[in-house]
């Protein structure tokens, strides 16, 4: 406590896990449901009843790319308004054991020499996220390749570190021709036990990055590493100029661009409680969470919490059917007596939120701005480089709910700018 | 419209330093007594009111253009009678009171009156608007001059109201400047209170 | 969906555990020891002046919360903290009603009527203290040789910044800089405990309550100042040392300038803060008609705090959308 405590402009130490968690796979769930962000069931190209195979794209003609991860028959089309007030439609679908494959998505012979749109072309449809921003036409300058989770709780990363060190190289010298990348950074957990076995230093730059919260987020990765700002497709277009890939996918494309396969499995890590043991399970996407719960042999608390995406920028869910995504690193359950309870009380300007803030932003205004809806305020203060890490809410002694404020504005000034 | 109402808005409606917020300077700067803010808003009551006739009676003939200057001549017109006035006859409520008389010339209630009101309305409705706001701004500088007194002197129109004990260890914080800017804010706040149209 | 009995909310998931008490239950701690040697040193009626402070305090903030209808937070300490604070700059045997006075104006004028715990511009303890100032008739009552006259602790009971500012630093032979140090000296009830009031503030520098940047240039700018002058004139102007030892110092750079929500929570505004601070508090010691300074300093300095707050790294800005996608472009891009 003591040093850290002294110069309290230093972020709270929240340490990553180091990994070592052995990888389990899970059976193919009997229904399996998928999330299609910021689209309309209007948008779906498929119905009800159709059948449908590994690999598929299910947007209608035109309408982009949402593929099925899995094969089986469409039971649902819905709607879904999740907590991150963003629109998704759903498609339910009743799996089959033995997936057939899309015939689209194809391994490619000569790697080393095929074209780099075809490369890019071939990851993209197979599903791999964060590439919305190439697809707008955006241009790569520095590929930072993370082998950090982005969150504590979540061992992700380490495992694939160790599990597949040998195909990274391969990795980045596709991925660096795919996306053509002027510049390519390997983060490596500084406490790793495999840093860049196998990486050739002709490839990448290899920087040790300190395996404590918030390193391990894109944003802070861009910013210390990479050329400035980490690639992102808001609502009002696309911004930054360096991609933050995760080793688990980049091993994912090699496995994708060699054998012709879309990505459909996720590595998740499980924690039944804070502070309890971690499992790493491998699941289809589309799987719902109840089902990993059900391997971890935990019942949800009432009242308790269902966090995904780990306890510090996670995002808590309604209801365990909630399916697993193409990012979904980890799962937690928090008891009723874990919850994190915020109060309503008024700022005390201790400036501890300001402190730890990674972007530098006045949290302490700008959460009280928020708080009454003086919006300009907030965009003056640069409300809009919240990278949202949750470090504010962590450190509040008034216990308020400095990360919702702050989303709230960053939501309410985007719309404005969308509708002018 | 009763001409009458002219006059009593000024008690309570439009009370110049608490509702218009208006000539707040020689608020709190001659209150230090009751004696002080009598012989104050006495003299604003006899320039805003004669002030307010002229002005009203001249309305037409001002030019628009140059109407804030004529309104200064004629508003100083009074306050240098008052103030000839003040010096030959109270001589001590002079002394007191100081530069503030010849400040009346810029107080802005005086002119705020003669802008908002007098240049619009006629000879008598202006006269009694005059006397309702000036009396309104003399009781208000009683009750904050008699308040800051009390409680800082221990005295009331220089008569001994607390017991000697406590006249030696008066608060006299009052008396002082900022003293005035907290009284005033209370006397504020209780006003806004009284009247706010929620308070139930 | 189905719909699980489940809590949801916004990040973060995880609570570090600190609460707003931590500031004002550490303090009260922290200011045990200066408590202890003020009650070591006047006995029974120091304990009735910080009691009277108090008690007063916490009323006063109960009483305007009730009045302006809003929750009683009395429990949160820091109407308590604010009451003790006044109560050690006080002599030990000032009377009850200007404690009270003091006491009640500080907690309703100087912040409730702002809005309450981290709205107050000024700290209240300082708000209080500075009504008692300039109030003339009870000033003798604040002036520590007068007032104390009926104590004989041992050691030399002048006060020694009224001796300063009486007959120059050529006049303080009679002081010895560890003594002084030792908390050998008259003055308020905690503040003249030095060596206690330090212990108090590292302690709450250590637990990362008090952020150190205030305190250390609070002393640096005491320091600064007051070699300036010595430079100018060794027989007028007493020494850094001297300066930092006696008066409110101590306990103005550990906890009366450091109240959240008076100070700026900026590194380099803090910087400023600190400076300031100590460089007015000696300018104040020097040329002013009070002996002491430390007060009127931080008042001062609270002021211009919104200033203060801008001397900041600036967030980097988002550059504008380079690329304006269309609603089909979009949906594309966010499919996964």
């Amino acid at each position: 406590m003591g040093l850290r405590a002294l110069f309290g402009s230093l972020p709270p130490r929240i340490p990553y896990s180091t990994g070592n968690v052995p990888v389990e796979s899970l059976a193919l769930p009997p229904r399996a449901t998928l999330l299609w962000g910021g689209a309309s069931p209007g948008d779906v190209g498929v119905a009800v009843g159709d059948t449908v195979q590994t690999g598929q794209n299910l947007a209608r003609e035109g309408a982009g790319l949402f593929m099925s991860t899995v094969s089986g028959t469409v039971e649902e089309i819905n709607s879904f308004r999740g907590a991150d007030a963003v629109d998704y439609a759903v498609v339910g679908i009743n799996t089959v054991e033995v997936d057939s494959y899309d015939s689209s998505i194809k391994s490619i012979e000569d790697l080393d020499n095929a074209p780099p749109e075809q490369l890019l072309a071939t990851i993209i449809r197979a599903g791999f996220p964060g590439f919305d921003a190439l697809v707008q036409g955006a241009t790569v300058e520095t590929l930072i390749i993370s082998a950090l989770d982005q969150e504590p709780l979540t061992a992700v990363s380490p495992q694939v570190l160790i599990e597949r060190a040998n195909d990274v190289s391969a990795g980045i010298a596709m991925l660096r021709r795919a996306t053509g990348a002027k510049k390519v950074v390997v983060a490596i957990p500084h406490n790793s036990a495999h840093a860049a076995d196998g990486i050739s230093v002709d490839l990448a730059e290899i920087v040790k990055v300190r395996a404590v919260y918030p390193n391990g987020l894109p944003e802070i990765l861009a910013k210390n590493h990479g050329a400035g700002q980490a690639l992102k497709t808001g609502r009002n277009g696309t911004v930054g100029n360096t991609l933050v890939v995760s080793i688990e996918h980049l091993v994912g494309m090699v496995s994708c661009l060699r054998e012709g396969r879309p990505f459909v499995n996720k590595i998740v890590t499980c924690c039944g409680k804070s502070g309890g043991e971690l499992k790493n399970i491998l699941v289809r996407i589309g799987t719902p969470v109840s089902m990993a719960l059900d391997n971890l042999d935990v019942k949800l608390p009432p009242g308790g919490k269902l966090v995904i995406n780990g306890p510090m920028h996670g995002y808590s869910c309604f209801s365990d059917e909630q399916p697993m995504t193409a990012t979904s690193d980890s799962v937690l359950v928090q008891e009723p007596a874990e919850v994190h309870r915020f109060e309503s009380t008024a700022c005390i300007n201790c400036g501890r939120c300001s402190a730890v803030c990674p972007e530098k932003l006045e949290v302490n205004l700008l959460g009280r701005f928020s708080e009454y809806s003086i919006f300009d305020k907030c965009a003056e203060l640069g409300v809009e480089n919240c990278i949202e890490c949750g470090l504010c809410v962590y450190v509040c002694p008034a216990q308020r709910p400095l990360l919702h404020l702050l989303a709230h504005a960053k939501l309410v000034l985007e719309e404005e700018t969308v509708g002018k | 419209m009763s001409v009458f109402k002219e006059f009593t808005k000024g008690l309570w409606q439009e009370l110049p330093p608490f509702r218009l917020v208006l000539g707040l300077c020689p608020v709190l700067a001659v209150t230090k007594s009751a004696t002080n803010g009598l012989g104050m808003g006495l003299a604003v009551i006899f320039v805003l009111t004669w002030s307010n006739i002229l002005v009203s009676a001249l309305r037409k003939v001002i030019p628009r253009k140059v109407r804030i200057a004529s309104y200064i001549v004629i508003i100083a017109t009074f306050v240098v009678i008052v103030e000839m006035a003040t010096q030959a006859f109270f001589y001590p409520v002079y002394e007191a009171l100081g530069i503030f008389i010849p400040l009346i010339v810029v107080n802005c209630v005086i002119l705020g009156r003669a802008e908002a009101f007098a240049s619009k309305n006629g000879v008598i409705a202006s006269a009694l608007d005059g006397l309702g706001i000036g009396a309104g701004f003399t009781m208000s500088l009683v009750v904050l001059g008699g308040l800051r007194e009390l409680i800082g002197a221990g005295t009331l129109f220089d008569v001994e109201i607390m017991s000697a004990a406590y006249r030696s260890h008066s608060f006299s914080f009052m008396l002082e400047a900022p003293g005035a800017f907290i009284c005033l804010g209370v006397l504020l706040a209780i006003m806004n209170a009284v009247s706010a149209p929620s308070s139930s | 969906m189905k719909a699980a009995d489940l809590t949801v909310s916004t990040g973060s998931h995880w609570h570090s555990g600190a609460r707003i008490t931590d500031f004002s239950y550490n303090t009260l701690l922290a200011l045990v020891p200066a408590i202890a040697m003020g009650l070591y040193h006047y006995g029974i009626s120091a304990a009735g002046v910080i009691g009277t402070a108090v008690a007063s305090a916490m009323i006063a903030e109960a009483a305007m919360q009730k009045l302006l209808g809003k929750p009683v937070t009395i429990a949160d300490g820091s109407a308590a903290v604010s009451g003790l604070l006044l109560a050690l700059l006080l002599p030990a045997n000032t009377p009850a009603y200007m404690v009270v006075v003091a006491a009640f104006i500080g907690i309703a004028i100087g912040k409730q009527c702002f809005g309450g715990l981290g709205a107050n511009p000024l700290s209240p303890a300082l708000v209080g203290w500075a009504v008692l100032r300039i109030t003339k008739p009870w000033v003798g009552y604040l002036d520590f040789d007068l007032a104390l006259i009926n104590y004989d602790l041992g050691f030399s009971m002048q006060y020694p910044l009224a001796v300063l500012k009486a007959s120059g630093a050529s006049g303080l032979h009679d002081f010895n800089t560890w003594n002084l140090f030792l908390g050998n000296q008259t003055g308020g009830i905690g503040a003249s405990a030095i060596v206690c009031v330090l212990g108090g503030g590292l302690y709450m520098v250590a637990r990362g309550l008090v952020r150190w940047e205030i305190p250390l240039c609070f002393l640096l700018g005491v320091f600064i100042a007051s070699s300036l002058f010595r430079l100018v004139d060794s027989a007028a102007y007493a020494g850094p040392l001297f300066h930092i030892v006696t008066g409110n110092v101590m306990i103005g750079a550990f906890f009366l300038s450091t109240d959240n929500s008076s100070a700026p929570i900026n590194r380099w505004g803090m910087v400023a803060f600190g400076l300031f601070c100590g460089m007015i508090t000696v300018v104040l010691r020097v040329w002013s008609v009070y002996p002491d300074g430390v007060v009127f300093a931080c008042l001062l300095m609270s002021l211009f705090v919104p200033l203060l707050d801008k001397l900041r790294a600036s967030p980097i800005i988002v550059r504008p959308a380079t690329i304006q996608i269309t609603k089909e472009a979009r949906r594309e891009g966010a499919s996964s």
